[in-house]
């Protein structure tokens, strides 16, 4: 009966955070919501039958982003060795990204884009840190717990995160404006 | 955490984000539902497959534990067996110097009057052992001697070198007289596999 209440706590508490998780879940899975919600389900699979236990060393979240990270890593790891057992010798077709499909794209403002791109293109460590203090709304202390790295090397992943955004905006922002400018007048040299 | 303008714009760009993927977010009720289903599913397995991952575990834990000691007592024995032999020969020449001297008492020049006529070789293996003897004790002193036995010896023990050299193996032999009612045979037997 105490493993029921035990239980159903931590359903509560999931249900709380469900949204903040699959959007942490998508952080680590690169965006695929289909591949997110695998690993979220893996999760709560994880919790039901006891391989992950909310110890109440940490805030649950923190606990839930832990858990999330180190699925979503052990499930990346899956798909690897899987690919290279099945496809070994065998040609590897690219997977199609979410941001370059061009429906998507299309119902996406060009600022939105631009970020969504931007942010790909940040170090794996700068990207997750980024998210947890912007998207989730998490002090560094609570990120470094999250991401299982010390509070020093958050803050240095953080300071380094934002400045290479910025350079990122600034470039791909510089890059529209030429681009926007040789629409209107293609015969400008740059 | 204080936000400046730069922050503040990755702030909203994230929100506009945020906002975006929760419409995407699937239910919560449908991904506890199908996490709950999988574990209905794989309850059974995943507990039996736990078990055996134990008891495969315990095995392997009684077999390093078993390895290691037989090593150990293998390695025990190996480290002990090279001073064995230095030992056996001490307490074998230790064994036999006494017992050959309280099985032969020095001679008092008197045959004995009476002997035993069930046991006519018994003087033959007494004179064996103690030409066995004098054997060890020529081979002892033909070694080297070691700075602690230098030591250890005192001016009460010397002897004169050349004294060594007047021993012969025969000497046993010729500080009685054979008895009278002896087999020569024996004797002969004897003489032709010890002394010669």
């Amino acid at each position: 009966m105490a493993r029921l209440m035990e239980i159903s706590e931590v359903k509560a508490e999931l249900e709380k955070h469900h949204s903040s998780g699959f959007g942490w879940a998508l952080s680590c899975c690169g965006r695929d919501p289909s591949e997110a919600e695998e690993v979220l389900q893996l999760v709560y699979l994880k919790i039901l039958d006891g391989r992950a236990r909310y110890g109440g060393e940490s805030s649950f979240k923190t606990w839930l982003f832990a858990v999330i990270r180190k699925t979503a890593a052990s499930e990346r790891r899956k798909t690897f060795l899987r690919e290279l057992l099945l496809n070994a010798g065998a040609e590897r077709i690219p997977k199609p990204q979410r941001t370059e499909d061009p429906d998507v794209a299309l119902e996406r403002s060009e600022t939105h884009a631009r970020f969504r791109r931007a942010l790909a293109q940040l170090p794996k460590r700068q990207q997750q840190t980024l998210q947890l203090v912007f998207y989730e709304d998490l002090s560094l202390q609570e990120t470094a717990e999250a991401i299982g790295i010390s509070v020093g090397a958050a803050r240095k992943h953080y300071g380094r995160a934002k400045a290479s955004l910025r350079g990122l905006l600034l470039e791909s922002e510089s890059n529209y404006g030429i681009e926007w400018r040789r629409q209107k007048n293609p015969s400008v040299v740059l | 955490m204080e936000l400046n303008g730069e922050d503040k714009r990755i702030r909203a760009l994230f929100c506009e984000l945020k906002r975006e993927e929760e419409n995407t977010a699937p239910l919560f009720a449908k991904t506890w539902d199908s996490a709950e289903a999988e574990f209905h599913r794989t309850g059974f397995r995943r507990r039996r497959f736990q078990s055996s991952a134990n008891l495969l575990r315990f095995a392997t834990a009684i077999l390093v534990v078993s390895l290691v000691l037989a090593a150990t007592v293998l390695l025990s024995r190996y480290l002990r067996l090279p001073r064995q032999p230095e030992h056996d020969h001490a307490e074998q020449a230790a064994a036999v110097a006494p017992r050959a001297n309280s099985e032969e008492p020095p001679w008092s020049g008197v045959v004995p009057a009476k002997r035993e006529a069930g046991k006519p070789t018994e003087r033959l293996v007494a004179i064996r052992r103690s030409v066995r003897v004098n054997k060890l004790t020529v081979a002892s002193a033909g070694r080297a001697p070691s700075v602690e036995q230098d030591g250890q010896s005192g001016l009460s023990e010397w002897q004169s070198p050349t004294a060594k050299l007047l021993r012969s193996a025969g000497d046993e032999l010729l500080r009685f007289v054979p008895p009278m009612n002896e087999c020569a045979e024996e004797l002969k037997k004897f003489l032709a596999n010890d002394l010669n």
